[in-house]
């Protein structure tokens, strides 16, 4: 008989990196591939003290799964808890309801953050296009928020081009004022970098690479699994290039893996305890860092 | 404003974003016929948006590929643009190798 799965949300350390409860996630997502599968999921956040934005899309994504093989979804909550009143403000109760469109904009009660979005290709200049708009009204008018909108896109076409996800991904961008600080997370529950290169490697004839090791490898320039006739393996460059120019920082948790790139730059890759489905990504961007608005310079020609 | 004989083009009218091959091929398809010929033209970014390297790849990747990295330079010049955004194409422009199979 077919029980539910409880999932007991805990966290403690309010920064926007910790990923502490993504191993219990990983669990409640791994219990949907057992033979007798849960006959609901309950999700716990009682305990939850805090809700990263990596926390959130990962949360998401779990429970689109659930939603796709038709399984209920329970939040068991305490009213009073700051982490419902999170998510009811941001209105995440209301996504997996009939007739609800998770792949546009939706308005939510906090003016700190875009819109939890799912992941599809007709949002990406959408959402990069929005939310462009909406943290440079909001937050940093004078700010030129281009290296964000790239961002974005490169982690959605990381998404789109190469993840093959049974679930559709989310992403999420919150902007934390007392930090100065704009967090992305952008999650799928796709096979993952390194599962992804060690399949170009095999077809290649290469020993297989230690999870660490393969995203470590994705990251280098030129490096392309190949999985749409025009990529050239510059996406992944772009995106740590960019957030290191802006000395943001930038953790990819993939597989087996965990890559962290500190704001000098420094990059290092640790093997995890935990099998994570898919990948996740996170970029943390200070605005103060962020350059001025430019102008368009409208008597200049520029030859290469 | 110009008053010579060479064409403009408005990035911005030949499609609605910056982020994907499929926009990528838009601008290509629009292009080649200048670069493969020779022929010298202006492109606008006029209210261009951030430029993916997925856009990158299939737009100025695909005429390199086609026509050569020096037709590229010499055919296409940029106007109306930020800063930011001409030097993010002469970047892509200066570290693009022939495509190639992955390390």
């Amino acid at each position: 008989m077919a029980l539910p799965y409880r999932l007991t949300l805990t966290s403690t350390d309010a920064t926007p990196h910790q990923l502490s409860f993504i191993p219990d996630l990983t669990a409640a997502y791994q219990a949907l591939l057992l033979q007798a599968r849960p006959s609901e999921l309950v999700i716990d956040v009682s305990e939850c003290k805090w809700l990263s934005p990596g926390h959130l899309v990962a949360l998401a994504c779990l429970v689109e799964a659930y939603h796709n093989k038709r399984i209920a979804v329970k939040m068991d909550v305490a009213t009073d808890n700051e982490v419902h009143d999170y998510l009811r403000a941001i209105h995440f109760f209301e996504y997996w309801k009939p007739n609800f469109n998770r792949r546009t904009f939706t308005d939510n009660d906090l003016d700190t953050n875009l819109c939890l979005w799912q992941v599809d290709g007709s949002m990406i200049n959408d959402y990069a296009r929005r939310a462009q708009m909406y943290f440079a009204q909001q937050h940093v008018p004078d700010k030129n928020l281009d290296v964000l909108g790239l961002n974005w896109v490169e982690m959605f076409n990381n998404i789109c081009d190469h993840a093959s996800s049974p679930v559709q991904g989310y992403c999420f961008t919150q902007y934390y004022p007392n930090r100065q600080q704009l967090v992305t997370a952008v999650c799928d529950f796709g096979i993952g970098i390194p599962t992804s290169i060690n399949s170009l490697w095999q077809k290649q004839h290469k020993a297989r690479l230690a999870d660490t090791d393969a995203l470590r490898a994705a990251l280098r320039r030129r490096m392309t699994t190949q999985s749409t006739p025009r990529n050239r393996g510059f996406g992944l460059d772009s995106l740590t290039t960019s957030v290191r120019s802006l000395g943001g920082e930038l953790t990819i948790l993939s597989n087996f893996a965990r890559l962290q790139q500190l704001p000098d730059g420094a990059i290092s890759v640790q093997p995890t305890a935990h099998y994570f489905e898919g990948t996740l990504l996170i970029v943390t961007l200070n605005t103060a860092n962020l350059p001025a608005v430019e102008q368009e310079l409208l008597d200049e020609e520029f030859s290469f | 404003m110009t008053t010579d004989s060479i064409p403009t083009l408005a990035l911005m009218s030949i499609v609605t974003g910056t982020s994907t091959n499929a926009e990528g091929d838009a601008l290509h398809i629009a292009l080649l016929p200048y670069v493969q010929s020779g022929r010298v033209v202006r492109l606008s970014l006029h209210n261009a948006t951030p430029m993916a390297t997925s856009f990158l790849n299939a737009s100025f990747g695909q005429l390199i590929d086609a026509c050569g990295l020096n037709a590229v330079r010499a055919s296409i010049r940029l106007v109306q643009f930020v800063p930011s955004h001409a030097q993010r194409l002469k970047a892509y422009l200066d570290h693009y190798l022939p495509f190639a199979t992955a390390a």
